[in-house]
């Protein structure tokens, strides 16, 4: 089977591949660019700030160009083709564009001014035509992606639901990007649903599906991966970066090799100015096919996926890197064999904000040809004092197939229908047959919504409890929950404790149905899924709050007897006041007091002794080195005993931490009050573990399974301080 | 009951996005930062090297010296530090409370500068307990304009709408920053439904107010501005201004700006005309 999506550009380009690249400067001998006409790439101010991490899209210089050289040699013309001609531009910055498949128009993203936000504009080659596309004037709108059938997909600060803020990135300080798509001509704008991080675009796949990047972050989860998904938003699957297959923390501007074959720039997420090593990802299995070509579209999942670093000294990590080994902005294949050929943008030198910002000399990326089989660069373009980045031949390519819109659920066109076919199918743990009751569904949140700049002492966003859909008969659950907000997962058993736990947010666009085989099914297997055989289906799908809005989903009477956020002053603190403090008041010299004390390289010492008062932490005794938000607070949670290890901190004492963030069976809390069945009715006779209830053992008033619940929801979710309820911004 | 929907869905795949937790690479964000990164960071002299290091040191716990090495960096002249600054401290409770206090000080007795500085640390907080706080900065005389943005800017970070009355009577500043900063803040106002009093700045004198307000109008679709939307797309010497008032009259839908909109299709400016093009489609 021949390769479809970029034969057309390949075509004149892969008779050449793997010849000598000595003549690249000359225009006059052979090389892998010697069929190219032109390149075109952005020349932009060097810049020492505003790259922060892979995220960042606002970054602000005047001057930027779109620029075609002719022939693509050193010796070749320079030609701006965006924007000297028209003055209203003069000032613009350019961040991104894309080439579209006729190689006729150009979709940038640019920024005409520092008081305007990036937006969307078309350029017609030829004419040197320029019309911005209708886009919202207060939001950003970056990365365009063009889109078979005359469409372009972005990323963009605007907001799919009316009357919402904007998820914040995971420190809650930077607004994030999501996805959305509009018609070349300016209409039809749509924006999908949201992650509860950053996406941004990356490429489009032979298979007619996009490559985007997701900020992953649910509490130790911290990466940005690739997904998968259809161009309408849907079909949501992961493509690489987890299972065991990544091979640094972040990969992003992926560009199709081959089918299911794309390079991408992996680097940490921070410091290195967006730039990294070049990784050559194989979304499925590889073969090579008859002509010398390398695929990966077969079987391609994330559990297939694999990764070559084709940068071997580059580093992968935030660290400095060397002179002559610098890093890479971004890369285009140039063919699709086993080490191709690749138009770059590279910079020499650390590439590194702290030791660039130090020298106050800003990186300078130029463009190369690379080798990625010899590993060599040969310069075509590099201007002092201006970034020359994102390069691509300008030449046109064959469209993929579009891909229909998705259709309705059986329920809803608004709501979005959530389930699987069994539970019990998963590939990642074994569960025993009935154990689990149920699934919950939190939706996640970041500070946008009046929280301010933290949830608490742990590494968790915000969290309210949507509800339970029980697992049927058959192993299928069903739900219908809000459209276009990001919810997880957790399977959990009839005393309300989580066994299983997805590490990532999802969210469905309005009326889409994400169904799946099981809890993580095998990925190296065919699945069939069809929803409408399922018991849960054909009972009908429990509605968790879908047509609650978004600001009155939280809880509005007694917390024990049911709530959806768990405001930790709120829910919990009654409990321990009513129930705990008595004897856990933070008097050492009580037996149910015990103290942790942490002493720093220079003798610094702070101590913190058991507590479940709502009090202010108290700093009567040594240094002010950890915070919590109340005594409570920080003797349930304690201080991150990570950060703690890794700055060589001494802990001494016998306190230990009671609850382990989105791990309440795992957690020493929960243990010792030892829950009782909470589902599918409450029953006080029968505990999870075989061992005597506190504080009914030392005479205490035994808790509620109300209270049980807050304390296990609690744990499970992530042990916030802070859910809609109490939000410090809403409610002074 | 199994109909069509049902066939169809069982014609699509999955949109399965469980996983696994296996071996992720190192995470690198929150993680492994230092008081000996921070200070490394604050030499470099580089914003963005001094953003990194606090975020990855977001929760590490740090002794007076270390503390002391961040709160300099709340009167840092980058907004950018003074805001990352700020953000380290909220994530620190008991720190925070004195921070907070050290604000307050900086906004009742302090310059223009320690007034700006502090709005700053108390907006990047977010708390609503601290509006009373900013409401009564914003009324005394003598701030320089670029204080009085600042803690106006800051109500629109907590954004409660609470704060609604200041940041109204901000739109009426003499200096056209304060009225831009009290038009972005009114629109991030959390559940606000309304831009009343942000009509009148649709014609203001000042160019960047203008746009802003436009946009502001266009997003709460007030019908009230839509005459002063069609004379500006009509007749104002800045594109960025025509594209917004076509953008907003767009989302306003009515039918009556129907030939104002096709007048605009063919405006000099590539910024309009298809914004204009599109707004006619969304007429009612």
């Amino acid at each position: 089977m021949k390769n479809t999506t970029y034969r057309i550009a390949f075509s004149a380009l892969l008779g050449l591949a793997g010849t000598s690249l000595a003549a690249c400067g000359s225009g006059s001998t052979q090389g892998p660019l010697d069929e190219v006409d032109s390149i075109v790439f952005i020349e932009r101010q060097s810049r020492m700030g505003g790259m922060g991490d892979i995220f960042q899209y606002d970054s602000y210089e005047a001057g930027a160009k779109l620029v075609k050289l002719s022939p693509p040699t050193a010796d070749g013309e320079r030609i701006v083709i965006c924007c000297d001609q028209d003055p209203e531009y003069a000032d613009l910055d350019i961040i991104d564009y894309d080439l579209s498949y006729d190689a006729k128009t150009i979709v940038l993203s640019g920024r005409l001014s520092q008081d305007q936000k990036y937006g969307l504009f078309t350029l017609d080659v030829d004419s040197g035509d320029i019309e911005q596309l209708p886009t919202d004037p207060d939001s950003h709108y970056v990365y365009p992606t063009i889109l078979p059938g005359d469409r372009v997909l972005f990323a963009t600060t605007a907001v799919v639901e009316e009357g919402a803020p904007q998820f914040r990135d995971e420190y809650e300080r930077g607004t994030t990007l999501q996805l959305g798509s509009i018609a070349m001509d300016g209409s039809d704008e749509k924006l999908f649903s949201r992650n509860l991080s950053h996406r941004i675009t990356t490429t489009v796949l032979s298979t007619g599906e996009v490559l985007v990047t997701q900020w992953d972050h649910l509490n130790t989860m911290n990466a940005g991966l690739l997904l998968r998904m259809n161009p309408d938003g849907t079909r949501v699957r992961e493509a690489f970066g987890k299972q065991g297959t990544g091979a640094t923390n972040s990969y992003y501007k992926t560009v199709e090799i081959s089918p299911g074959r794309v390079v991408a720039i992996g680097s940490s997420r921070s410091r290195t100015f967006q730039s990294g090593a070049i990784l050559d990802i194989r979304l499925g299995e590889t073969y090579e096919t008859e002509d010398g070509e390398i695929w990966a579209d077969q079987k391609m999942s994330e559990a297939n996926a694999s990764a070559k670093i084709l940068t071997a000294q580059v580093p992968l990590g935030r660290e400095p890197s060397s002179n002559t080994v610098g890093r890479y902005y971004n890369a285009y294949p140039l063919d699709a064999t086993e080490y191709p050929n690749f138009l770059v943008s590279w910079a020499d030198g650390p590439v590194q904000s702290e030791v660039n910002g130090a020298a106050g000399i800003a990186p300078d990326f130029g463009i190369y040809l690379y080798d990625s089989e010899k590993g060599s660069r040969l310069p075509i373009y590099d201007k002092e004092g201006t970034w020359e980045i994102n390069p691509m031949p300008l030449v046109a390519r064959e469209a993929p197939p579009t891909i229909a819109a998705t259709g309705a659920n059986q329920f809803s066109d608004e709501k979005v229908l959530l389930g699987a076919m069994d539970v019990y199918d998963s590939s990642v743990q074994d569960f025993d047959p009935g154990s689990i009751y149920g699934v919950r569904i939190v939706e996640g949140f970041s500070g946008e919504e009046g929280v301010g700049m933290d949830f608490g002492l742990s590494m968790a966003e915000g969290a309210q409890t949507l509800g339970i859909a029980p697992i049927r008969e058959d192993g299928s659950w069903a739900a219908l929950i809000p459209a276009n907000i990001p919810v997880r997962q957790i399977a959990i058993d009839k005393f309300g404790m989580g066994l299983r736990h997805e590490p990532v947010w999802i969210s469905g666009n309005p009326g889409e149905s994400m169904f799946c085989g099981g809890c993580h099914e095998s990925r190296s297997e065919t699945t069939t899924i069809q929803p409408g055989l399922t018991e849960a289906v054909a009972i009908g799908p429990v509605d968790l709050l879908s047509d609650v809005g978004r600001f009155e989903r939280q809880t509005t009477g007694n917390f024990a007897d049911a709530n959806i956020g768990v405001p930790w002053d709120l829910a919990l603190q009654p409990i321990f006041d009513a129930k705990c403090v008595a004897c856990h008041d933070g008097d050492p010299n009580k037996p149910g007091n015990p103290s942790m004390t942490i002493t720093d390289d220079e003798g610094n010492s702070q101590t913190i002794v058991f507590n479940l008062s709502g009090d202010e932490v108290f700093y009567g005794n040594g240094e002010e080195m950890v915070s919590g938000y109340s005594a409570s607070h920080l003797s349930l949670l304690g201080p991150d005993m990570e950060d703690v290890e890794d700055l060589g901190l001494t802990i001494e004492g016998d306190m230990p931490i009671y609850v382990e963030p989105e791990n309440a069976v795992g957690s020493i809390l929960i243990q010792k009050l030892n829950p009782p069945v909470q589902y599918p009715t409450p029953n006080l006779n029968e505990r999870a573990f075989p061992t005597v209830s506190h504080p009914a053992d030392v005479g205490g008033t035994p808790l509620t399974a109300g209270e049980y619940r807050l304390l296990i929801e609690m744990a499970d979710n992530g042990g916030q301080f802070y859910s809609r309820e109490n939000a410090p911004g809403q409610n002074p | 009951m199994l109909g069509t929907k049902m066939i169809r869905n069982a014609l699509i795949a999955a949109a399965c996005t469980f996983t696994v937790l296996g071996a992720i690479p190192e995470a690198n964000a929150g993680r492994g930062g230092s008081p000996g990164t921070i200070r490394s960071a604050i030499r470099s002299n580089n914003a963005d090297a001094i953003v990194a290091a606090l975020e990855q040191a977001e929760n590490i716990p740090c002794n007076s010296d270390c503390m002391g090495m961040v709160m300099d960096l709340l009167d840092n002249d980058d907004y950018r530090v003074r805001q990352v600054a700020s953000w380290w401290f909220a994530r620190r409770p008991a720190q925070m409370k004195e921070v907070a206090e050290l604000a307050t000080a900086w906004l009742t007795t302090g310059s223009s500068t320690d007034a700006r500085n502090g709005a700053d640390i108390l907006g990047t907080f977010g708390y609503a307990k601290h509006i009373a706080t900013l409401t009564t900065a914003s009324q005394k005389s003598g701030l320089d304009a670029p204080a009085r943005a600042a803690i106006v800017k800051a109500l629109g970070d907590i954004a409660n709408k609470s704060a609604n009355a200041t940041v109204a009577t901000a739109m009426t500043d003499s200096d056209a920053s304060v009225r831009l900063s009290a038009v972005t803040a009114w629109k991030n106002m959390l559940k606000q439904n309304s831009a009343e009093p942000v009509v009148a700045l649709v014609s203001d004198s000042d160019v960047q107010v203008r746009r802003a307000a436009i946009s502001t109008v266009g997003k709460f679709r007030s019908a009230d501005a839509r005459v002063a939307l069609e004379a500006a797309l009509a007749s104002d010497a800045d594109s960025a201004v025509r594209r917004n008032a076509a953008w907003a009259l767009g989302r306003i839908g009515d039918a009556a700006s129907r030939e104002v909109l096709r007048a605009a299709i063919d405006d000099p400016s590539s910024l309009v005309r298809t914004t204009a093009k599109v707004a006619m489609g969304k007429l009612r």
